[in-house]
């Protein structure tokens, strides 16, 4: 007789005797073949038990100053994947010369596809870019999101003298590290 | 010849093919056989006669006598590591991630246990 457990979030519950099962499993968007372990032992000395599933869809995101596939390239920023609260898992990415970076193995379905979350945790120290968790969904194996790192935009610095008001200083030279 | 039910527990959640079970005769002569459904078989025996009965389930094999007289219809037998087995019954937990990105959970789908 088969058990079907349902998983929310990562964790699901279920009620078993001990013996050994064999494991299946059906997640949209994923290789249901590749969950690991495929065979369990249930024993009375455990009550958590831990398997993973991968995917094999592409996510290419290609960076520009115009978010356009031909606008110009932004090299160096990157990204992670992320829940939707932010939590980060796995590498970073970096875009290449190209402004393209590749998040491998990520689920894909036609219908009802598994939401992708990520975020940008730098530019290339030139472009202005959002930290906020985006998201998207692949409705096949590969696809490809065009993100926008704009300009920085010129600003104007003033510097005076603390003790006389106003007091323009003649020639400096300040540095603003991110 | 009336007939009985033999009833037996220990036999778990499996509904068909549960145990196979064999009659014999006070001169050990088999005089039937068959298997269980949800937990039971019936049998159409002589009474006033005393009878062996063995049944095989998928994790134990018990042997037992007994007699059958002319007032009960039903007599009952356990499979005794089988109750203990099916108590150890109890709540674990499954945690799902996905390979590729360490402990990323996996937002929605289904396990499915299949008992060898």
């Amino acid at each position: 007789m088969a058990k079907i457990v349902n998983i929310v979030n990562g964790t699901g519950s279920v009620e078993l005797i001990n013996g050994t099962y064999t494991v299946t499993a059906e997640v949209n968007g994923y290789d249901n073949a590749t969950i690991n372990p495929d065979s369990v032992v249930v024993d009375a000395a455990t009550n958590t038990y831990s398997f993973t599933i991968g995917a094999t869809g592409t996510l290419t995101l290609h960076v520009t100053e115009d978010g356009t596939e031909t606008g110009t390239a932004i090299v160096g920023a990157t990204f992670i994947r992320t829940d939707v609260d932010g939590n980060e898992y796995g590498d970073a990415i970096t875009t290449d010369a190209s402004g393209n970076a590749v998040f491998n193995n990520v689920p894909f379905s036609a219908t009802d596809a598994p939401v992708i979350y990520f975020k940008q945790t730098a530019s290339d120290g030139d472009h202005e870019f959002s930290s906020a968790v985006q998201n998207t969904t692949l409705t096949t194996d590969t696809a490809t999101l065009q993100i926008t790192n704009t300009v920085g935009a010129t600003r104007t610095i003033n510097i005076t003298d603390a003790n006389y008001a106003n007091l323009p200083i003649g020639v400096a030279t300040l540095t603003f590290t991110n | 010849m009336k007939e009985i039910k033999l009833k037996f527990s220990g036999l778990g959640y499996c509904n068909i093919n549960q145990a196979c079970v064999d009659i014999y005769d006070e001169c050990n002569k088999k005089i039937c056989s068959g298997k269980t459904y949800n937990s039971v078989l019936k049998v159409k025996l002589k009474c006033n006669k005393l009878y062996k009965l063995v049944a095989t389930s998928k994790y134990e094999r018990i042997n037992r006598n007994f007699y059958v007289n002319q007032y009960n219809n039903c007599y009952c037998f356990a499979f005794p590591n089988s109750l203990v087995r099916n108590n150890q019954s109890r709540i674990v937990t499954l945690l799902l991630s996905d390979y590729y990105y360490d402990n990323m959970p996996i937002a929605k789908g289904e396990i499915i246990l299949w008992q060898k």
